[in-house]
């Protein structure tokens, strides 16, 4: 035991004190694994995020009560200049009224509490205009147990005349869970997430764990020579290599808490996370920090292994053996084994062995690329012969080591195929919900609906204040007497009525019963909430029209429906004060949509405006979708500094070969040429195998969660330059790393 | 002093009368607070096979990195052919390296991913000869080196003299005037050494380059016409 723990110790002053070529390799497996620790363990608190904005969510969800619940609320929400201003209208109807989470009273009428991110958006410049929509006083904030992020824009208002716009009757806040992150196209994109994002960064750990590890051979060879036995030499190679991983998993960690910080200050397209929700869960945080020192000796006794390590030096086989096809393949096919009964089962995602069973498809398949990208090179190398002396060089060195950069090379390749089979998902998950989300706004039209307006023609009201609202051009509006009525009244101008339904001769105090099948008939009593009263003995029955192009608004007006002008409901003591409007907008006016909706506040500020047509979509989709590019973006970049860290250190390896070349007198060029095609052409064969894996991945889980298949190749398009500009930047800026190891003064150290 | 040495007249400093094919004077090399090269000269004549020899760390191999146009001397002048070395660009200097000399090297230091015989072709593929035509050329040039059946061995697969006399042929497949060799039986046995000296003093006359050959080996040193002894940086006839 004392035995072994020396030669453990003697492995990590080797690492350390080996002179300036030892701590150099130290230095850049510790910042590799550094990075890719860090990022483990940002992806390790995925499902802590996810269960915490879950449980926020949750929090504000309202539990409706009966007619007799002390509090009412009225969803409000509004998008402002693309982000989504999420609010409640509350209005207490009992002295000891529920509070919203975050809340310590309930707003008076005219008054809001806002979140912090509000309150800095309604203080800005940029926010002045939503400042004029909300038309409150903010008096106080909401704590953070009410928010889902510290960029969430949230308000709570009070209201005085909610009841007029149908609300909820809320019993209490806070329900078990939230299904905004469930169903299965979720869980199968959170999956693919997880696992496309995670295992490239697993693979990267690997490879940053086996920098040098050539020399550290050549190290052992020497050790064997003063009497290490093979067991003995293991521990010492043991050592070396946990000197660098354990370096960087302790300044991971430390990367880890400093980044935290920082990860509550990003705001990807509308999510934002609270640092204190950043944690990753425990036994993956441990796995973490025990796995990665493991398999780093683990990968350096397979490297020895691989190398046999004489006393006279490393002895290794001049060719490397051709690798086999049949094992390579056991990963993808069996990973496609166990997705394809989940066809047409979507159902079993919701069980955790659906789920384990899904998982684990997409990670053997996804490791399929991996395993099946050295072959592939190999196999393509295998038959290129002919060529220029640059090309001859790159592929007679990709014949004799992959080495670091082709398994660098699997971590982008791997990355692609997962983010291409998420794309394709999500272009089809994208497809599905565009037809299921009604597009009832355009740039150039607003309809607002449910304006509450105390007046004697409240659709005369409306139409005047928005048509001298600058940059409208034309008003239609009609006012009703109740959301859910039992006789449904639509009040408006002659002009206006005319257009919804086929009406001649208006004038005065027309009223009209709409269809000829309706019960409803000319001097019958008629109850509308509190108010009795006789149909008109003149009510003619009229068809109703199909309403179109700005009349869109007012959907078809129901079968029984009672159509008055102004003069006529107020004869009949009928009240019709809620008002929907189709409004048309000048494409040409700058700031026409927020001016009319800058009107349409001070009319109701709890008026129901469409969202902005340009921000409808299936929210959860979209961040899902942005977190998938930024963690590929991301994924790629460490991936990039590593290829870049795996070239300089092959590099460094071959300065004497490099040296021995120039000596000859070759041409820079050459070698740039060569070190160009060495890095391109595994990258190249890398990315065809992507994109058929991620493709066919992607046509298989479409299936699975019952999609049409639906490719959106600009975004493959995208995705796979993205990581050939990855690896062009790599080499580009090896390429002073190339010069430097010419000259042929590097001759001097033999 | 050897026969042949005596014929030729060398002066006390190592000079031949004439016909310099290279003339290295008073060169100095420093490297930090070490001086590699302190006033060394050497001259070359065309066909001629020259060894310096000295103890380890006596500046042997960075004479013939100067001479070579690998280093550039701090001060003194390499000339060859009669164009200074040191006014030439680096391109140029690569380019004299590809055309008219010639390297062997201590462990041979072929290309390890190249097989045997691609490694001899490749001097004359970087000179722009054709794949097919350097292939013709290395293999008669492996023949001639008694290497021909390690052609198409890597040089991870053959053994250290087979490797040394690859190096050989490499270093003689373009022809050169001059061929620097830098301890090239330093890492093989007696026997083994032999062969290759003889080999390549024996081709180098055939074609009529010049040799500059580094060794501390007097059993090597044996092959050359004249000695050059180099100690502390300054060069002395033997």
């Amino acid at each position: 035991m004392r035995r072994a723990w020396t030669e453990l110790r003697l492995g990590v002053r080797l690492a350390f004190r080996g002179g300036a070529d030892a701590r150099w390799r130290v230095a850049l497996t510790a910042v590799g694994v550094t990075l890719g620790v860090a990022l483990l363990l940002v992806g390790a608190s995925v499902p802590n995020i996810v269960s915490a904005h879950n449980a926020r969510v949750a929090a504000a969800n309202v539990d409706a009560g009966d007619a007799h619940a002390p509090l009412l609320g009225l969803w409000d929400l509004t998008s402002y200049r693309g982000k989504t201003v999420t609010g409640m209208a509350l209005q207490a109807v009992d002295r000891d009224p529920p509070l919203p989470p975050g809340l310590n009273r309930i707003p008076g009428p005219g008054q809001m509490f806002v979140s912090l991110a509000l309150r800095d958006l309604l203080r800005s410049p940029a926010g002045a205009e939503l400042d004029r929509w909300l038309h409150a006083r903010i008096v106080g904030t909401i704590g953070q147990s009410g928010l889902t992020g510290p960029d969430d824009l949230r308000l709570y208002r009070g209201a005085s005349d909610l009841r007029a716009h149908s609300p909820m009757a809320i019993k209490s806040f806070g329900s078990p869970e939230s299904d905004e992150f469930s169903g299965p196209l979720v869980t199968m994109l959170v999956i693919l997430m997880s696992v496309g994002l995670l295992l490239p960064i697993a693979v990267f750990v690997a490879t940053a764990s086996r920098f040098g590890s050539d020399q550290r051979n050549v190290r052992l060879a020497a050790i064997r020579l003063i009497g290490a036995d093979r067991i003995g030499t293991a521990r010492i190679a043991a050592g070396e290599a946990l000197s660098g991983t354990v370096l960087g998993v302790a300044c991971g960690c430390l990367l880890f808490l400093a980044l935290r910080p920082l990860i509550s200050q990003l705001d990807i397209a509308g999510i934002s996370v609270f640092s204190s929700d950043v944690r990753p869960a425990a036994w993956l945080a441990v796995l973490i920090v025990l796995l990665v020192p493991a398999a780093s000796v683990a990968l350096a006794l397979l490297a020895t292994r691989h190398a046999a390590i004489e006393p006279l030096g490393v002895s290794r086989r001049g060719a490397e053996p051709r690798r086999r096809l049949a094992w390579r393949l056991v990963t993808p096919i069996l990973g496609f084994l166990l997705l394809l009964p989940l066809i047409g089962a979507s159902h079993r995602l919701g069980s955790t062995i659906g789920q384990v069973q899904a998982s684990a498809g997409v990670v053997l398949v996804l490791v399929g690329v991996s395993a099946l990208l050295p072959w592939f090179v190999e196999a393509a190398v295998r038959r290129t012969e002919a060529g220029p002396l640059p090309w001859l060089l790159a592929v007679r060195r990709l014949r004799a080591d992959h080495g670091t950069s082709g398994r660098v090379v699997s971590a982008i390749a791997l990355t692609v195929a997962g983010a291409i089979a998420l794309q394709t998902v999500f272009n089809a998950a994208d497809a599905q919900s565009s037809t299921r989300v009604p597009v009832n706004s355009t740039p150039t039209a607003l309809y607002p609906s449910g304006m509450l307006v105390r007046a004697s023609d409240p659709a005369s009201v409306v139409t005047r204040q928005l048509r001298s609202t600058r940059g409208v051009e034309d008003v239609v509006a009609i006012a009703t007497n109740d959301l859910n009525p039992q006789v449904p009244v639509s009040v408006a101008s002659c002009r206006n009525l005319e257009l919804i339904a086929n009406i001649s001769g208006c004038a005065g105090r027309s009223a009209y019963i709409v269809s000829a099948e309706s019960g409803l008939r000319g001097g019958q009593a008629v109850r509308v909430g509190g108010h009795r009263f006789r149909v008109p003995e003149s009510a003619h029955r009229v068809a109703s029209r199909q309403l179109t192009g700005k009349l869109a608004f007012a959907g078809s007006i129901p079968t029984g429906a009672l159509l008055l002008t102004p003069s006529a409901a107020a004869h009949l003591g009928i009240t019709a004060d809620l008002v929907d409007a189709g409004v048309t907008l000048n494409p040409r006016v700058p700031g026409a949509r927020d001016n009319a909706i800058t009107t349409i506040a001070r009319l109701d500020p709890l008026a129901d405006i469409p969202n902005d047509p340009t921000t409808i979509g299936n929210h959860v989709l979209q961040q899902l979708q942005n977190v998938l590019f930024a963690g590929a973006t991301a994924v790629l970049l460490v991936i990039g500094g590593s290829l870049l860290v795996a070239v300089a250190e092959q590099l460094r390896e071959r300065r004497r070969v490099l040296a021995v070349l120039a000596a000859f007198g070759t041409r820079p060029s050459t070698i740039a040429w060569s070190v160009l095609w060495q890095n391109a052409l595994p990258v190249a064969l890398g990315l065809t195998l992507a994109v058929v894996m991620g493709v066919g991945l992607g046509d298989v889980l479409m299936h699975i969660i019952g999609l049409q298949a639906s490719f959106d190749w600009g975004a493959i398009a995208l995705l796979t330059a993205a990581a050939a500009l990855v690896v062009a930047t790599v080499t580009g800026v090896t390429l002073p790393i190339v010069w430097r190891q010419m000259r042929p003064e590097a001759l001097r150290v033999e | 002093m050897s026969a042949s040495q005596a014929a030729r007249g060398a002066t006390a400093s190592g000079r031949p009368r004439d016909g310099n094919l290279i003339s290295c004077t008073n060169l100095t090399k420093r490297f930090g607070s070490t001086a590699a090269l302190d006033g060394a000269s050497l001259d070359l004549a065309a066909g001629e096979v020259v060894a310096v020899m000295g103890p380890s760390g006596s500046g042997k191999s960075t004479l013939l990195h100067c001479a070579a146009g690998i280093l550039v001397p701090d001060t003194g002048e390499v000339v060859f052919d009669a164009e200074q070395i040191g006014h030439m660009s680096d391109r140029r200097r690569s380019e004299l390296r590809r055309t008219e000399f010639g390297f062997v090297f201590q462990f041979g230091r072929l290309v390890p991913e190249l097989s045997c015989a691609e490694n001899v072709s490749l001097p004359l593929r970087l000179s722009g000869v054709g794949r097919a035509e350097a292939a013709r050329r290395a293999d008669e040039w492996l023949q001639r080196l008694e290497v021909h059946e390690v052609g198409r061995s890597l040089p991870g697969e053959i053994s250290g003299g087979q490797g040394q006399r690859v190096a050989v042929a490499r270093a003689l497949v373009t022809r050169p005037r001059v061929v620097f060799a830098d301890e090239p039986t330093g890492a093989l046995d007696s026997l083994n050494g032999e062969r290759v000296m003889q080999l390549l003093t024996a081709a180098a006359r055939d074609t009529a380059a010049a040799v500059v050959l580094v060794t501390h080996e007097p059993r090597v040193a044996a092959y050359a016409d004249r000695e050059v002894v180099v100690r502390d940086g300054k060069t002395r006839a033997s």
